[in-house]
């Protein structure tokens, strides 16, 4: 049942500068953004319109700003 | 299940990508482990995905270091790296701190599953309880 994901660290730190505070469609790497829009409707249109609905997008709200995560 | 770790700027973080199931309802998200959670919590935007009317379930009042919220909890199935994990609860709120991110806690899963972080190795390892190698 091992998945094949490679144990690469992914770095999104430019997908957070690029993305604050938005919805995010990203690719199976998780590497790059396919779409991305404040409402997460609107981001998944987009992400339907250009790519077509027979996939199911990874969506992830990307944070507003980064700091130390305690838990709140 | 092993999944990296996810590089924001000088911070590490054990997030990987989770499917939500519910009534035939499918939906991926990137949420962050959260082993001091008791329970996990997700944006509501994501119940209306799920076709879950939040109003017709039960409030949750959850707080933390930072503050607190509230939101309503709804049992749905996760599915992480291709193991399934049936009728786990979830808290939708709109209350997520727009720094925070969605968290998988502990209710219902973390019985179900041994976890290993490795920040060494810049990994981190889900074992269903049931999986043998």
């Amino acid at each position: 049942m091992y998945n094949k994901i490679t144990m690469k660290v992914i770095n999104q730190t430019e997908i957070y500068r690029g993305h604050k505070g938005q919805w995010v469609i990203l690719d199976s790497r998780r590497t790059k953004v396919l779409s991305a829009d404040k409402d997460l409707n609107r981001a998944i249109s987009k992400y339907h319109r250009k790519f077509g609905e027979k996939t199911i997008p990874l969506t992830f709200k990307v944070p507003a700003k980064l700091v130390p995560y305690i838990g709140c | 299940m092993k999944f990296p770790y996810v590089k924001f700027e000088v911070f590490y973080k054990p997030v990987l990508p989770v499917t939500f199931k519910n009534e035939g309802k499918i939906f991926r998200y990137q949420a962050l482990i959260d082993t001091g959670a008791d329970i996990s919590i997700i944006h509501a935007e994501v119940a209306e995905q799920l076709g879950i009317n939040l109003e017709n379930n039960r409030d949750f009042q959850f707080g933390g270091i930072c503050g607190s919220g509230v939101g309503y909890i709804h049992n749905v199935d996760l599915e992480i790296g291709g193991a399934i994990f049936k009728n786990i609860p979830v808290v939708f709120t709109r209350d997520i701190h727009s720094f925070g991110f969605g968290i998988l806690g502990h209710e219902g899963l973390f019985g179900k599953i041994k976890l290993v972080f490795e920040l060494s190795k810049k990994q981190f390892e889900i074992i269903p309880k049931e999986y043998k190698k």
